[in-house]
């Protein structure tokens, strides 16, 4: 990318291995926890298995082999007294010893002692009295209140302590049964299941955790890819790869305010292509598109690190070029526009484009970003009206940009409300001083300022595109009081004022010819003017549309010939009744030879077209001789009339004396 | 009822303590009844009465074979005797003001330890009948009859006494029933019958469990215990639902001691005045068995 900044780097997202990295050490937890948990109580439930398998076995034991030979023999019931005061019998005593002799000798049951609650041992495997728990034990105490209970010893091997209560059939608790049975191979066989199940557990929840970190892996993947995504294209231009308007704004905000900060001057460009739509119209969009592009890798050749290019929409592009003087950008920007304009192959068609460039320099043109895009559109537009094609913005005369938008506001209220009125100047013939023609000049009745002339809000017009009701506006009032003077017996002819953008919309031509029909007025008494800049943008559509109006048989005429740019060809290819020669040179006739010649020549010229020359403001009568001599045909100034509402225009005009008149009147 | 008997007896209390005349015999004139809290109240009269030997010692000793529930048997724990008889003696001992023990004993032998003075009385189902009236005097508190009691199922067919014939059964050694088996032995002529007497009624159910006899024969109330408990009727049942001979169970007195017997004849009636009694065969689901009265050698 083209754009690339030291500090302030847009947001990023986090990285996909960061995001990844905490997914995974997320999701390690309660995989761990789980299998923790898991194991645990897989553990505590083997050991509890053990256990119950321990008292059970002691429960069997009790109940086939002690409680038999306790019942045994024709002995009355206990009345209170337990085991510890009564002892057993002696067959009693044979009948356990053989009961359980195997089961202790095979080691099935490792130690088997029966106690009454005193603690008073009554039967033991080995015949000893002294051994055994403490009466103290709380599992003795336990198993002497009825309630069983069991441990697991672990010595050289494991070993279960079983204290079970010891019951007649009666259900009446006689003594505690205290018997150990061998564990170990419980023990190893718990130990091994344990094991086992560890194995699984652990081994699947490692599955388990893989799938989840792949899962993570790849999602994290393709969110921070698609994120990365839709971040650009927010902030560029999908054709040309450029940065967009809003990223524009946000980057080029951040790198003036940098700028200003270093107190570096540097300035901010508004490029427009001229006739890019010529090239979409005939070759298409997509030579649209490969123009655009080629366009922008031109440019992109020129700028440097820390410049900003951004296409901003259609055929504009902005440029941010901060560190750089007025001269240093004008360089720059003259740079590019050559490359621009070197010729590029689209289609098989070869064409070359050019470009209209604004400048607005900081900090003097301003120090906020969207005053100084704002002037540079407006030295942009000065230029496109103009012959320049790289304007800097001058404060003088378009510094009413602001301005400009309060009156274009205004203006579209005024034309509702009727505001609008219209002056009429004179056109005369200078041969006879006859009034031929009224130019109508719109005036502005503006509720609070009083009467606006049109130099206050023409340019925002024009600028704006209002001009186009305002000028159909001006054509219908016009056409309409033309009515009026025809009908006070008036014969003259009236002519309006069309901008390049009326031009511009389709089915003027029509409009033209709908409001003659409107108002019965025959065509050739309606003249249309047209500056010739008009002519010089796009010539090709302009002819044409100015060829359809001249078939109406309107008159076509040429307004303020000479003081801007036109090629000489454009008057070969647009039927022309009057050409006007532009004050500038009128009023220098007298002093200078060379507008005396220029004058003389388009006279020349107008006349060799079959056109008739008028003369602009023509204000003095040495002016107004000379123009007669010198050929002119009609003339038009303050000497003959000022712009009035059409009653106050006085139909005849006093031809001023000529010299040799004046000189003998001087006598 | 009990409510208004309540009322009364704490409104007596209140007149006598506001009246500043309080003394235990006078408060407790209503001896037998509850006071507020439920407690059976003494009756200092009667404990006056007991046999200064009783009275001296503390407690009423009863020799109980506890192998027969729910009239009394083993808790859990083989410690605890538990059942009705136990709760009788308990609320009699409240009214007598006196502790009263339950000893575990041989049924078979317990009258003769009752002669010899090893203990104060026999408290255990024993049925009041004139020939034991030769050896002791019975307060009579509970009346009952003897039921068959037979395998779940009763494959052999067992529905009257004298199915009995030809068959070994089993009872408590020294019991009702098993002069009852006599004499009905008896009758059985030919066919005979195998009698198994057993020194606990345990020792004759684990015969008729494990199927060396074909019925056992006892009081109703501990069958129909066996035969609807859950953790027995899986394997007993009654053969049918009559009551053989249908008799009282008395508390066996040694009849030189007319003294206790009468305290407990007296007790007794307090018990079954005041509720008491008809609350604790409901407790254990005996209501039908209850006496109307407490007599003396009913039997």
């Amino acid at each position: 990318m083209l754009f690339r900044r030291v500090r302030r780097r847009p947001p990023r997202a986090r990285s996909s291995t960061r995001l990844f990295a905490t997914y995974a050490a997320a999701s390690l937890v309660p995989v761990v926890a789980l299998g923790a948990l898991v194991l645990h109580d897989y553990r505590h439930d083997a050991a509890e298995q053990g256990r119950a398998q321990g008292l059970a076995q002691a429960e069997v034991i009790a109940q086939t082999a002690i409680a038999p030979a306790l019942n045994s023999g024709d002995w009355p019931p206990l009345g209170g007294a337990d085991l510890s005061r009564r002892g057993l019998t002696g067959a009693q005593f044979e009948r356990m010893r053989d009961a359980t002799q195997l089961a202790l000798y095979d080691g099935a049951i490792q130690r088997l002692r029966l106690r009454g609650f005193t603690g008073r041992v009554i039967f033991s495997d080995d015949g000893s009295t002294s051994s055994g728990v403490p009466v103290s034990d709380p599992d003795f105490q336990a198993a002497a209140a009825g309630q069983a209970r069991v441990l697991v010893i672990t010595g050289r091997t494991q070993t279960i302590r079983v204290m079970q209560p010891l019951f007649l059939n009666t259900g009446q608790s006689v003594g505690v049964l205290e018997v150990y049975l061998p564990y170990q191979e419980i023990a190893d066989r718990l130990q091994a299941q344990v094991l086992h199940t560890t194995r699984n557990v652990a081994g699947g929840l490692a599955v388990l955790y893989l799938v989840l970190g792949l899962l993570a892996w790849w999602t994290t993947r393709s969110l921070s890819r698609y994120a990365a995504d839709q971040r650009h294209n927010a902030l560029h231009d999908a054709l040309t790869g450029l940065p967009n308007r809003v990223a524009f704004r946000v980057w080029a905000e951040a790198a003036l305010a940098e700028s200003l900060e270093d107190e570096r001057p540097g300035a901010v460009v508004l490029v427009d292509l001229n006739r890019f739509k010529e090239v979409n119209d005939t070759l298409g969009h997509h030579a649209g598109d490969e123009l655009l592009r080629i366009v922008s890798d031109r440019f992109r050749a020129r700028l440097g690190e820390g410049d900003i290019l951004a296409r901003l929409g259609g055929d504009e592009f902005a440029l941010f070029l901060p560190g750089r003087t007025g001269p240093e950008t004008v360089a720059l920007l003259e740079e590019i526009r050559d490359r621009l304009s070197e010729e590029m192959v689209l289609d098989g068609v070869p064409l070359s484009i050019e470009a209209s460039f604004g400048i607005a320099l900081f900090p003097e043109h301003g120090e906020h970003l969207q005053d100084l895009k704002q002037r540079a559109d407006t030295a942009m537009y000065q230029g496109k009206r103009g012959t320049a094609d790289i304007v800097v913005y001058s404060g003088d005369g378009i510094s009413h940009s602001q301005q400009w938008l309060v009156v274009q506001a205004e203006l579209r209220h005024a034309l509702e409300r009727d505001e609008l009125v219209l002056h009429y100047q004179p056109k005369v013939n200078l041969a006879d001083g006859e009034v031929r023609t009224l130019e109508a000049l719109v005036r502005w009745q503006h509720p609070q300022r009083g009467l606006v002339p049109p130099g206050a809000f023409l340019p925002a017009a024009e600028h704006s595109g209002l001009i186009v009701p305002l000028t159909e506006w001006v054509l219908r009032r016009a056409l309409t009081d033309q009515v009026g003077w025809f009908a006070a017996g008036q014969r003259w002819a009236v002519s309006v004022n069309v901008s390049a953008r009326n031009l511009e919309v389709p089915g003027f031509p029509a409009l033209v010819a709908s409001l003659l029909a409107e108002t019965g007025t025959p065509a050739r008494r309606l003249v249309l003017e047209v500056t010739e800049t008009a002519l010089a943008g796009d010539e090709e559509a302009a002819a044409r549309v100015i060829a359809e109006i001249a078939a109406l048989g309107v008159g076509i005429s040429v307004d303020d010939f000479g003081a801007g740019f036109t090629s000489l060809s454009h008057l070969r290819e647009v039927p022309v009744d009057e050409i006007k020669i532009d004050r500038g040179f009128v009023s220098d006739v007298i002093d200078d030879p060379r507008s005396r010649a220029i004058v003389r020549s388009v006279i020349d010229l107008a006349h060799g077209l079959g056109s008739r020359a008028t003369a602009e403001g023509v204000e003095t009568a040495e002016i107004y001789r000379w123009l007669v001599d010198a050929g002119c045909d009609e003339a038009q100034g303050y000497l003959i009339g000022r712009p009035v509402p059409w009653p106050h225009v006085s139909a005849e005009f006093e031809l001023p004396k000529t010299a040799s008149e004046s000189e003998r009147a001087a006598r | 009822m009990t409510l208004l008997r309540r009322t009364i007896a704490a409104t007596g209390v209140a007149l006598l303590l506001a009246a500043g005349g309080c003394t235990r015999a006078e408060s407790t004139v209503q001896a037998g009844a509850l006071d507020v809290t439920g407690t059976v109240m003494m009756d200092q009269e009667l404990h006056d009465r007991l046999p200064e030997v009783i009275r001296a010692k503390g407690f009423i000793r009863f020799v109980t074979d506890a192998s027969y529930a729910p009239m009394e048997y083993f808790a859990a724990d083989g410690r605890t005797i538990i059942g009705f008889e136990p709760d009788l003696a308990a609320a009699l001992g409240e009214v007598l003001g006196i502790k009263v023990e339950m000893v575990v004993g041989a049924f078979s032998t317990a009258l003769d330890e009752v002669s010899a003075g090893a203990y104060d009385g026999v408290f255990s189902s024993m049925t009041d009948t004139k020939e034991r009236q030769q050896k002791a005097d019975f307060v009579d508190y509970f009346s009952t009859g003897t039921s068959i009691l037979v395998q779940r199922g009763n494959v052999k067919g067992i529905a009257e006494l004298d199915d009995l014939c030809g068959h070994s059964v089993a009872t408590e050694k020294g019991t009702y029933q098993e002069q009852m088996l006599q004499r009905v032995r008896k009758e059985c002529g030919a066919e005979g019958m195998r009698i198994h007497s057993r020194g606990t009624n345990a020792d004759a159910l684990v015969e008729l469990r494990t199927g060396r006899v074909s019925a056992v024969l006892q009081d109703y109330p501990p069958a129909s215990f066996l035969a609807t408990d859950e953790r027995t009727s899986a394997f007993f049942q009654l053969a049918s639902d009559h009551q053989y001979e249908t008799g009282l169970f008395g508390i066996a007195v040694a009849k030189d001691n007319t003294a206790l017997r009468d305290c407990l004849h007296a007790a007794l009636g307090r018990l079954i005045a005041s509720g008491t009694y008809a609350d604790l065969l409901a407790r254990w689901e005996l209501s039908a068995s209850a006496v109307t009265e407490a007599t003396v050698n009913a039997g």
